[in-house]
């Protein structure tokens, strides 16, 4: 055992710590050492905070700004998390038995799946609703529905990895024809209340603002979780 | 002094009955958190309460009043057991040889009642069972909530119970159970589990109120039974009285802090860390996946569904193998071979590169596949492999793929039309794609590591800090060199004192290493991993395995797709390693193994034990349960139980102690399969140590086995 000067320890420790930031691995695998583990979890908590730190700036939206797209365009807010997003179309599939599902997709990878305006899977936010049971929701709000109560079932990824099944009873009603204004265009909407209870007792209201003439869901508040709460949706371009 | 049973049914039943019943209001929907006490268990101030923790909460807390200061871990193991282990320092001791006496100890608990609309929540509580004793109490209480109770805000707390041994202190009202304890005495080894103690001698009754005033603020008062003997007795401090007040602030989701006025003469803070694996900090966001590509219907386009490629099965897998390569991996998944099994027929042989649930690399592997294999393929072979080891093969149907993704419960359908089973052992099927770079392959890294020593006799923790350089080669399938060199920057493992042991000292002499391995290898070997036959794993190792032992180390693992139970067998022969960490040995060796049984009890509990011969040449068992969660938490606890008596053990009298792994996907949302363990034991001696060795097979295969994937399948759409 050597003895190690002051300055030959403070030269070291600068190594270290410039070693500890710049991540020095390689090669073509995980590799599973401590200091590999330790780089890497630096490396993610760094990523995180800048994150934190620079989140991207959106636009803002005109209608000049929406007339210029080339894609339609939907708004897309989570309330608990405060955030917002401006979604694109991903693709659209014609499912047997259900028609045809839009899927949307953010920037940062969301996916947004939804069938006649009605939210059926939302995937890459976190708290994700995996897949669910919303032919009644769908009937609802293309006018289709029977007038008596229906089923409502969400598959919502839970915070150990698992998934979490929540049933709901539903019934809706109408708050009547109004008028809806999105972004400078204002459009005839009958706005629709969507009420559901689950096996313990506890509500919650999806509301929709469905075009009086051809069905469109201009505007939505849709549950999607107890986590992730409640998605807002605006057509901005169709 | 002891009195009958009969004469104190009245007291206890009053104890837990009479305040909740002379403040009854309507039971809040939503209680108030469960908070800790000084000992770092659900409680008021220093007295415990009836409440259980969440299930699955982690606990930590630091709690420090009159010269003592208490660090605890409370594990909440299932809805009504818990355990808690306990680090303590006591200033101004001056007795038995300490000046400050420091000690561990354990804590088990168990919810009798939950809490229901007019019942209490009842507990009943070991406290310090297997130690020196000198916290050694039990306990039977009462909690009961009140929202709003006398038009107040918030939420009310009414704990009373009956405690027994230190519990016992003040106030008793007799022996319920009769008998006697013995007191205290420092000195003593500890770490038997006393028995014959528990709910014996006196008893006597304590109470205590916590008001939460709002999401923020909480009030407590108690009346405690704790008359501090052991303390007031060598000076540690005055208890001029039996009330504690004092008031908490739950500063974050998280952190809790309090600051109270005990015993009529002490000032007193508590520091509470409480945490879920259920609850991450951040939720585990994974980007959306590919879209299903849909083939045209056989009807619209019959020219798309041709074979006629098929003549040419190797070269067309080589072909779209390598297209598909890089999307593999931008999916999170290494393609480690593609081949055509027919026409009709496709096997992919996948690693997870970034998911601890493998069935979302399943799930991106078939919509990769779908998106790369000709449209006349129908069936997906999915074969998933742990380091090199084939666990287990999915099958699904391409048109499934097509079909179910926005249907109903679509995981569950997929899952009911798919079959999950063993991989096949021996070669996968010849031709096809298998990259170039597949092997061999080489990896390495420079960065920190951190060594730490947990509780010798004059501080909780120590530890090691300096840098390493790792690096894995892998020249062919199963097969891994693998070494690290470690040099010493600072740390204090080598004042560590040390302690004489009867036996060989295998573990007792780690500050030697710490004095002479300023620079040293850590690990070096040469594994093979293969497997052997169905259901069937095994490894050989040789090297250097670890800081303190090198040597030969073998494994077979017999661990069938759909049984709970799987049985390991490992033969190791090593030698003790020379201090300084080069490649020499010392003159001690000796032959260690294990049989191991492995059973998965459901709902995450997992239970092992391990027969065989320990590095001191003792022989006994090892006993485990773990709590595991499927986003890769997992925490437990073990002991150990050798031919060694507890006067040839020393201080613990035997081998025990707590293990935690957390997962770094929980942290940071981001999906990453590393994870942190950390052993932690009261004390390291000599009786019951086991050689560690890398790359065992159990967790290994467990985490991908049909087991696994069927109960994480929930995910397979992500």
């Amino acid at each position: 055992m050597g003895v190690i000067s002051t300055f030959q320890r403070r030269a070291i420790g600068v190594l270290t710590a410039a070693t500890v930031l710049a991540g020095c691995s390689g090669g073509s695998d995980q590799i599973n050492s401590q200091n590999a583990r330790f780089l890497e979890q630096f490396q993610q908590a760094r990523d995180v905070i800048q994150n934190r730190r620079s989140p991207p700036e959106l636009p803002k939206v005109t209608r000049a700004l929406l007339d210029g797209l080339t894609t339609p365009s939907l708004e897309v807010r989570v309330e608990a998390r405060d955030g917002l997003a401006y979604v694109i179309p991903l693709y659209s599939r014609r499912v047997p038995g259900l028609g045809t599902v839009d899927t949307w997709t953010s920037v940062d990878g969301s996916q947004f799946s939804f069938r006649s305006g009605v939210l059926l899977a939302l995937r890459g936010a976190g708290d994700d609703m995996t897949s669910s049971n919303r032919a009644g929701s769908i009937a609802f709000v293309t006018g289709r529905s029977s007038g008596e109560e229906w089923p409502m079932r969400l598959d919502i990824q839970t915070e150990a990895d698992g998934v979490q099944r929540v049933d709901f009873r539903c019934v809706g009603s109408s708050d009547g024809v109004q008028s809806l204004e999105i972004v400078e265009l204002t459009y005839r909407v009958e706005s629709l209340n969507e009420i559901c209870t689950d096996d313990a007792g506890r509500k919650i209201i999806n509301h929709y603002w469905v075009d009086v003439g051809d069905r469109t869901v201009w505007q939505a508040r849709q549950f999607a979780g107890a986590k992730i709460g409640y998605i807002d949706t605006r057509i901005l371009k169709k | 002094m002891a009195r009958s049973i009969k004469s104190l049914k009245t007291p206890i039943a009053a104890a837990l009955a009479t305040l909740p019943l002379c403040l009854w209001v309507p039971a809040s929907a939503q209680n108030a958190p469960v908070t800790l006490n000084f000992y770092g268990v659900p409680g008021v101030i220093d007295l415990p309460s009836g409440e259980a923790l969440p299930d699955g909460t982690l606990a930590l807390s630091v709690s420090h009043f009159g010269g003592q200061t208490r660090t605890s871990a409370t594990f909440q193991f299932s809805p009504r057991i818990s355990g808690t282990f306990r680090y303590i320092g006591i200033q101004d001791w001056n007795s038995g040889g300490f000046e400050t006496y420091r000690d561990r100890s354990f804590d088990a608990r168990f919810l009798l009642v939950r809490e229901g609309l007019r019942m209490p929540a009842i507990s009943v509580g070991l406290q310090d069972f297997a130690g020196t004793g000198i916290y050694a109490a039990e306990y039977l209480v009462a909690t009961k909530n009140f929202d709003r109770p006398f038009l107040l805000p918030g939420n009310i707390k009414v704990t009373a119970g009956l405690g027994w041994g230190r519990l016992a202190g003040l106030g008793s009202i007799g022996a319920p159970f009769s008998g006697t304890r013995p007191a205290f005495t420092d000195g003593d080894t500890g770490g038997e589990v006393s028995f014959d103690q528990w709910f014996r001698g006196d008893a006597a009754p304590f109470g205590g109120i916590e008001w939460q005033v709002n999401d923020k603020l909480g009030l407590k008062l108690e009346y405690s039974s704790d008359a501090y003997e052991p303390e007031t007795s060598r000076g540690v401090f005055d208890r001029d009285s039996r009330l504690n007040f004092g008031a908490e602030y739950q500063w974050t989701r998280f952190v809790r802090v309090g600051g109270y006025y005990m015993y009529g003469s002490e000032f007193g803070v508590n520091f509470q860390i409480t945490t879920n694996p259920k609850e991450p900090p951040r939720p585990f966001t994974l980007a959306g996946p590919l879209p299903v590509i849909v083939r045209p219907s056989r009807d619209a386009a019959p020219e798309t569904y041709s074979t006629d490629w098929a003549a040419a099965r190797p070269q067309v897998a080589e072909a779209l193998g390598g297209i598909a390569e890089e999307g593999f991996r931008n999916d999170g998944v290494r393609l480690e071979r593609l081949t055509f099994l027919s026409p009709t027929r496709v096997e992919a042989r996948v690693t997870s590169l970034r998911f601890t649930n493998n069935a979302i690399a399943v799930g991106r592997t078939a919509r990769r596949l779908a998106g790369t294999v000709p449209a006349s393929v129908e069936t997906f072979d999915i074969v998933v492999l742990s380091g090199d080891l084939p666990t287990t093969r999915v099958t699904l149907s391409r048109a499934d793929l097509e079909q179910l993704e926005f249907q109903p419960g679509a995981a569950d359908l997929l899952l009911s039309r798919s079959k999950v089973e063993d991989a096949p052992a021996g070669r996968p099927a010849p031709g096809g794609f298998v990259p170039e770079a597949r092997y061999p392959r080489f990896s390495w890294s420079i960065g920190p590591y951190l060594r730490p020593s947990f509780f010798d006799t004059e501080q909780p923790v120590r530890a090691d800090f300096g840098i390493s350089a790792s690096a894995e080669f892998r020249p062919g399938p199963g097969w891994l060199i693998a070494g690290d060199l470690r040099h010493r920057l600072t740390g204090n493992i080598e004042d560590s004192l040390t302690s004489p042991s009867a036996l060989p000292p295998v573990r007792t002499n780690a500050v030697l290493y710490a004095q002479e391995g300023e620079t040293a290898i850590e690990e070096l070997y040469v594994a093979k991993q293969w497997k052997a036959g169905p259901n069937l794993y095994a490894r050989l190792t040789a090297g250097y395995l670890e800081q303190m032992f090198g040597g030969v180390s073998g494994e077979v693992l017999w661990q069938p797709a759909d049984s709970r139970l799987a049985i390991g067998v490992e033969a190791n022969y090593v030698a003790q390693r020379d201090f300084d960490g080069g490649f020499g040995f010392q003159d001690y060796d000796v032959a260690t193994g294990h049989v191991s049984a492995y059973y998965d009890f459901g709902r995450g509990y997992l239970g092992q034990i391990d027969v065989g011969r320990y590095l001191a040449g003792d022989v006994g068992a090892t006993f485990s349960v773990d709590r595991t969660f499927r986003n890769g938490w997992s925490l437990g606890g073990f002991f150990t139980l050798t031919d060694v008596s507890s006067e040839e053990f020393g201080e613990g009298s035997f081998d025990k102690g707590i293990r935690v792994t957390i997962p770094t996907q929980w942290l940071t949302g981001q999906p990453q399969k590393r994870k942190q363990t950390i052993s932690i034991r009261p004390i390291q001696r000599d009786g019951g140590a086991r050689v560690i060795v890398p790359g065992r097979l159990y967790g290994q295969v467990r985490d991908a086995d049909a087991r696994a994937i069927r109960e994480s399948w929930g995910r397979v759409w992500e």
